[in-house]
């Protein structure tokens, strides 16, 4: 299986990061997931998908609020 | 600057290095903790998915997609690399959540997924690019396959990455889905009033073939069913790159 031989890091609050970024939708995740581990820049990921830099700057902006208000969440409702 | 702009500017981009924002946080404590707070995120997510797309991945998904016989090249564009590597990692995070046993339903959550999910046939469009990000969001890759692909998308069933194409084969248009996960241990079938099909196990999973028919079935329909979900799943194999 693909991927299922992949080890990742077991520690509760990186389960709780994948789980957020996975309740991401896709037009959040995938331009933060090439900004902050490929390090693309925002024009660089406005050229992949076509779109304004303007909207990238959004949808990586609203990707970041809303993993703090998930994580936030999160730490609420364990603490 | 005021704080609002500094923030919306950080959050966007955590690592600019605009001068009006340096200014800014030069003089302000309280942005300076929450541009702090932004960098100890994107670490948390550099940990949390601490997978390596394999070098040359770029190269290798042009390659493949160039040797897709009835590839049009003109739609190869240097975008695909970084969208490809992207999809790849978000299908490693799925995977890395979702990847378990088969549901002991899984005839009904397929029968729910396509009478919510079927697109109208206005909706129906592919590209062989396209085409390929679905099957390698599930970890398969396919060189041709044997019918005609109407269309493609990466779908989650109940927490399930699937690939969900609509083929038309003969005079038929089919839903194939392939989930990826451990295979069934036999082949079964499934039918309702508007729906039949099969489901058969496969390498990366499970691979279903649905028509949406009112007929009920018939042990020779069963076998042509059985025939082309065989042709496809010999023709899609786990991705290599």
């Amino acid at each position: 299986m693909p991927g299922s031989n992949v080890e990742f890091d077991s520690r509760p609050e990186a389960m709780a990061l994948r789980t957020a970024l996975h309740k991401l939708p896709a037009k959040y995740r995938e331009p933060l997931i090439l900004q902050v581990l490929e390090g693309y820049t925002l024009d660089d990921i406005a050229g992949f998908f076509g779109l304004p830099r303007n909207t990238v700057a959004t949808r990586l902006h609203r990707a970041r609020q809303k993993l703090r208000a998930q994580l936030e969440h999160n730490d609420r409702d364990t603490g | 600057m005021n704080c609002l702009e500094f923030r919306r500017e950080k959050l966007s981009d955590p690592n600019s290095r605009n001068e009006e924002l340096s200014a800014h946080g030069a003089e302000c404590a309280s942005c300076r903790t929450f541009e702090s707070s932004l960098h100890g995120l994107d670490d948390g997510i550099r940990d949390a998915l601490d997978v390596k797309v394999p070098e040359g991945l770029a190269a290798r998904v042009l390659l493949n997609q160039s040797l897709q016989p009835r590839r049009r090249l003109t739609t190869v564009r240097p975008r695909w690399i970084g969208v490809a590597a992207a999809v790849v990692l978000s299908a490693v995070i799925s995977l890395a959540l979702f990847t378990g046993p088969p549901q002991p339903d899984l005839n009904r959550r397929l029968i729910a997924h396509v009478q919510h999910e079927h697109p109208a046939p206005d909706a129906l469009m592919l590209s062989q690019a396209h085409l390929q990000q679905v099957l390698y969001s599930v970890g398969a890759e396919s060189e041709a396959l044997p019918g005609r692909v109407l269309y493609a998308t990466s779908c989650i069933i109940e927490g399930q990455l699937v690939a969900h194409l609509i083929v038309r084969h003969g005079d038929a248009e089919y839903v194939l889905i392939l989930v990826p996960g451990e295979p069934a241990s036999h082949e079964s079938t499934l039918q309702t009033a508007s729906w039949k099909g099969l489901v058969e196990p496969h390498p990366l999973g499970n691979l279903a073939l649905l028509e949406a028919s009112t007929a009920s079935t018939n042990e020779l329909h069963t076998a042509q069913m059985r025939q082309i979900v065989q042709q496809y799943g010999n023709a899609i194999r786990s991705r290599t790159i």
